[in-house]
């Protein structure tokens, strides 16, 4: 086990450092410039003065060097357009905000996707499984910027019940949660229904009833053990995508989080905090994937770690 | 039965275990948000720093008289809108990437009065050589920094060199480079010391400038140019404004709290000393994109269009709304097509006047834009802006005429738009409104020209990029003023400058008309720039946007009425108080408030 993790996590180390070099290349590939050329081209020496101060007028192997030298000592740089923060600093300053979203998001998606899934399956066919999977449905397919919207326009402009948007107390907090767990909670349901579904119809969930186990003890250690996989596979990616944000609830809302970084920074061409943001992301869904791989052990007694020699 | 009870206790058991995790956390949330929200409550009815003078006759703060109709000095606080989040509030480090809404600290040389006039700023007066090229002001010898350090002329050297200055490669130096500074931009180059730049001061309240060519439009330029406080930048670096606990200011606000993406607050500078009193002793910069939602919640007090078609149409149909709608021509932008004119078929004037005269621009605006949003425009500069021609006579040159489109395209060869290529629109990131109007645009161009177009809404930057090198082939743009002086949108079609449309008749004039001194003269060599501008088609003029905007009945001040071009509502700069002599310093919170809900978030 302990040497498939460090295996895994060596593997993980030069996934990051290839995407790493594909992204540093493409991002340079954009035209355009990093400052702002809204009304009349810089020129001469203007422009070279730019050039320099980005570190922009190295050759581009030069550049890339210096990033994965820094990198290595945990240094992103200093961010383009808010010059004066270190991509940590921006990177810090939003993740609370887009952290504490995604997190109660998180909450909401698991502690109701999965019981409301559970009933839906458990009562098959039922008008509760029909309005729970018209619901999760309906969920899913809409956007959640519309669901932001509508929720602003009712609640806030015309019941006068929450902000607008802002951020600092929890009033703040409630309609970017609702929004944006709408989708995860019914995706969560409809994936939670189905693989218990499955898993009820398997024969050693008749084997377990034929031996005279409780009810309870067949959904709970049997099928809903067994369903966890499937479940296991969506939740993996759903945490990191969760966890860093979603500019159209962002904006929506006016967080300060870090999720409109994925967007604007590359409107931007803020090159150290696309790099930030997206290293970040890469780093959670690869560490995401290996806690998934660990926990598919745990779950699924037909996966096991062997030595590959076996 | 029995079955359904068990089904209902596991599912119970399993909520229960998840819900006492939320549980959990969200005892801790309370406790981080905590912090925060004690720190926002102030924000909501900003604590009074005057002494409360309930009598008919109440002083502020800065001790002006409050008017009659005026609300209790508790009320005087404004809340406005800011959308786009930056580096620094100084303009002098940034222009691009300026921070909560771009409050100075300190003013600028000369302010810009509602009405387009310049008015004493940071200067008192200020007198030039006769052939124009030395500009002497005299800085207001009253005005002091909130530490009590006087305001001088070393402040804005300080400045100027700082905007020079090759570390720090400021983004808005090809504005201060135009003026032609003495060694501007051999200093950019890194080739002379910062102290060698034309701009020196004989004393501690006398300015000098000292330029290379005459320009008769300085103080008008002088508008933008807040400077720095030099003793505090020397000790703490030049975005000393960002932090309360180092920041000073010359205006009657300081900075309070700057929260990025969230809000800046500022409050009432006791070491004012400057001569323009305002009303208001508070204000907050709340930052959101949602404004138009905000504002019907009350959550704002004001807000500055351009709205999303849906928001412009909510209001034109809301009577309510519209009794408190100000319009403004912002910073007088008018949008407009332009080509590759070097290359065919655009560098045939024809077919350039043919795109001019097939475009129906009254009945985009009222279809599309909204007649309310928008007026049609056949030259560069609107109506109300300084030696503007008049609609009438630039109308003939680029006036909808389908008949007259036709025949030229038919002489260039192009008739019924047979044998032209297929053309892409590029748009550089636009909204929904302007995305609209260049699919109309395109639908009239097929409809009277026969001509393909498709639209491209690119990226800002890729955009851009295409717009420098001049790889754009058709693309629509706009330009609004820099300084208050037609020779400044003359400079966005001189030769290889922004477009390469080059007409020499055209570049000559303006060289000559830009170093004459103000007269009749100037002003009618500018008109006639515009009339050569739109007849040779140096782009296609398409309109102008009026600026919509929402102030609560509650906000109060003479900014309201008419001004002398007839615009009603909040007149460019808006409400910043390094730049503008009268919206900020005007406005006051009537007693009708009380009538009205402000949300305390």
């Amino acid at each position: 086990m302990i040497r498939y993790s460090l295996g895994r996590l060596l593997g993980l180390l030069g996934s990051i450092l290839i995407i790493s070099l594909i992204l540093f290349v493409a991002v340079r590939w954009l035209p355009g410039t990093p400052w702002n050329e809204a009304e009349i081209p810089l020129q001469g020496a203007a422009k070279e003065n730019m050039m320099r101060k980005y570190g922009l007028d190295q050759p581009i192997h030069v550049q890339y060097a210096k990033y994965v030298w820094n990198l290595l000592h945990l240094d992103l740089g200093n961010s383009f357009i808010y010059r004066t923060d270190t991509v940590w600093e921006t990177i810090a300053r939003g993740w609370p905000a887009t952290a504490k979203i995604g997190a109660f998001t998180l909450l909401i998606a698991f502690s109701m996707g999965i019981p409301v899934g559970i009933i839906a399956a458990l009562r098959q066919n039922s008008l509760l499984d029909y309005t729970v999977t018209f619901l999760a449905t309906t969920g899913i397919t809409v956007p959640n910027f519309a669901v932001a919207v509508w929720l602003v326009m009712f609640v806030s402009v015309k019941m006068d019940l929450l902000p607008t948007q802002g951020w600092g107390t929890w009033q703040h907090l409630v309609l970017p949660v609702i929004a944006y767990s709408l989708a995860p909670t019914s995706l969560i349901a409809r994936f939670t229904r189905v693989s218990m579904l499955e898993a009820m119809r398997s024969d050693y969930i008749r084997t377990a009833r034929a031996k005279g186990l409780a009810e309870p003890v067949v959904i709970l250690r049997h099928v809903f053990k067994n369903a966890l996989i499937p479940i296991i596979t969506l939740v993996g990616p759903l945490i990191p995508n969760l966890m860093t944000g979603s500019i159209f609830i962002e904006n929506t809302f006016g967080i300060p989080g870090i999720g409109r970084h994925f967007v604007t920074s590359i409107f931007d061409r803020d090159y150290p905090v696309i790099m930030g943001v997206f290293m970040l992301v890469a780093v959670l869904f690869g560490l995401t994937y290996f806690i998934s791989d660990i926990l598919y052990t745990w779950a699924d007694p037909r996966v096991r770690l062997t030595d590959r020699r076996q | 039965m029995r079955k359904n009870g068990l089904t209902y206790l596991l599912v119970g058991a399993i909520t229960a275990l998840m819900l006492s995790v939320a549980v959990g956390c969200s005892s801790s949330e309370e406790e981080t948000t905590s912090a925060p929200a004690a720190a926002s409550a102030p924000a909501a009815a900003p604590a009074p720093a005057t002494k409360a003078a309930p009598a008919a006759k109440t002083t502020n703060v800065f001790g002006r008289e409050m008017p009659s109709d005026a609300a209790p000095m508790a009320d005087q606080f404004l809340k406005i809108n800011y959308e786009k989040e930056g580096e620094a509030l100084e303009f002098a480090v940034s222009v691009y990437n300026s921070a909560a809404g771009s409050i100075q600290s300190g003013f600028s040389l000369a302010l810009l009065s509602t009405d387009l006039s310049t008015v004493p700023g940071g200067a008192t007066d200020w007198s030039s050589s006769p052939d124009m090229k030395t500009w002497t002001f005299n800085i207001d010898p009253d005005l002091t920094w909130s530490d009590g350090v006087p305001v001088t002329a070393h402040d804005y050297v300080y400045t100027w060199q700082y905007y020079a200055d090759p570390d720090h490669a400021y983004d808005f130096t090809w504005y201060f480079g135009m003026l032609e500074v003495e060694n501007y931009g051999a200093i950019e180059a890194g080739e002379k010391p910062l102290d060698s730049l034309g701009v020196t001061a004989s004393d501690d309240n006398t300015l000098v400038f000292q330029l290379d060519t005459p320009a008769p439009y300085v103080p008008g330029f002088m508008m933008y140019g807040s400077p720095l406080a030099k003793h505090v930048a020397e000790e703490h670096g030049p975005t000393y404004s960002n932090k309360p606990e180092t920041t000073v200011s010359s205006t009657p606000w300081i900075l309070k709290e700057w929260i990025p993406n969230q809000h800046a607050e500022f409050e009432p500078n006791l070491n004012y000393t400057g001569k323009l009193l305002p009303y208001i002793e508070n204000f907050k910069a709340v930052y959101g994109e949602r404004k138009f939602d905000a504002y019907l919640a009350g959550e704002l007090d004001t807000i500055s269009g351009p709205f999303t078609p849906a928001d412009q149409e909510f209001l034109e149909n809301d009577e309510k709304l519209m009794s408190q709608r100000g319009l403004s021509p912002g910073d007088f932008r008018t949008h407009y097509l332009f080509f590759d004119f070097q290359s065919e078929p655009f560098d045939d004037v024809r077919v350039r006047q043919a795109f001019a005269k097939a475009i129906d621009r009254e009945s985009i605006i009222n279809n599309v834009v909204g007649s309310e949003g928008g007026e049609p425009r056949y030259g560069i500069l609107i109506p109300g802006f300084p030696d503007a021609a008049g609609p009438d006579k630039l109308k003939q040159y680029q006036g909808f005429d389908a008949a007259a489109a036709q025949k030229l395209m038919a002489d260039a060869g192009y008739a019924g738009g047979e044998g032209f290529p297929k053309l892409e629109m590029a748009l550089r990131q636009e909204t929904e409104l302007f995305q609209a109007a260049a699919a109309a645009v395109a639908q009239q161009l097929k409809q009277n020209i026969g001509v393909d177009v498709t639209i491209n809404n690119m990226d800002r930057k890729t955009y851009m990029a295409g717009l420098n090198e001049h790889d754009l082939q058709f693309a629509m743009v706009s330009y609004g003023f820099d300084y208050v002086d037609a020779s400044n949108f003359m400079g966005v079609f001189k030769t290889d400058g922004r477009h390469n449309w080059n007409n020499k008749e055209f570049e000559d004039l303006r060289v000559e008309a830009g170093a004459m001194e103000l007269s009749d003269e100037r002003s009618a060599k500018m008109i006639k720039l515009q009339e050569i501008l739109s007849e040779d088609v140096g782009s296609v003029f398409f309109w102008s946007e009026i600026q919509n905007q929402l102030h609560k009945p509650y906000l109060k001040g003479d900014w309201r009425e008419e001004n002398q071009a007839g615009w009603a509502g909040l007149q460019f700069p808006n409400w910043n108080p390094g730049f503008g002599a009268q919206n900020i310093y005007e406005v006051y919170i009537g007693e009708n408030v009380k009538e009205y809900t402000r949300s305390a978030y």
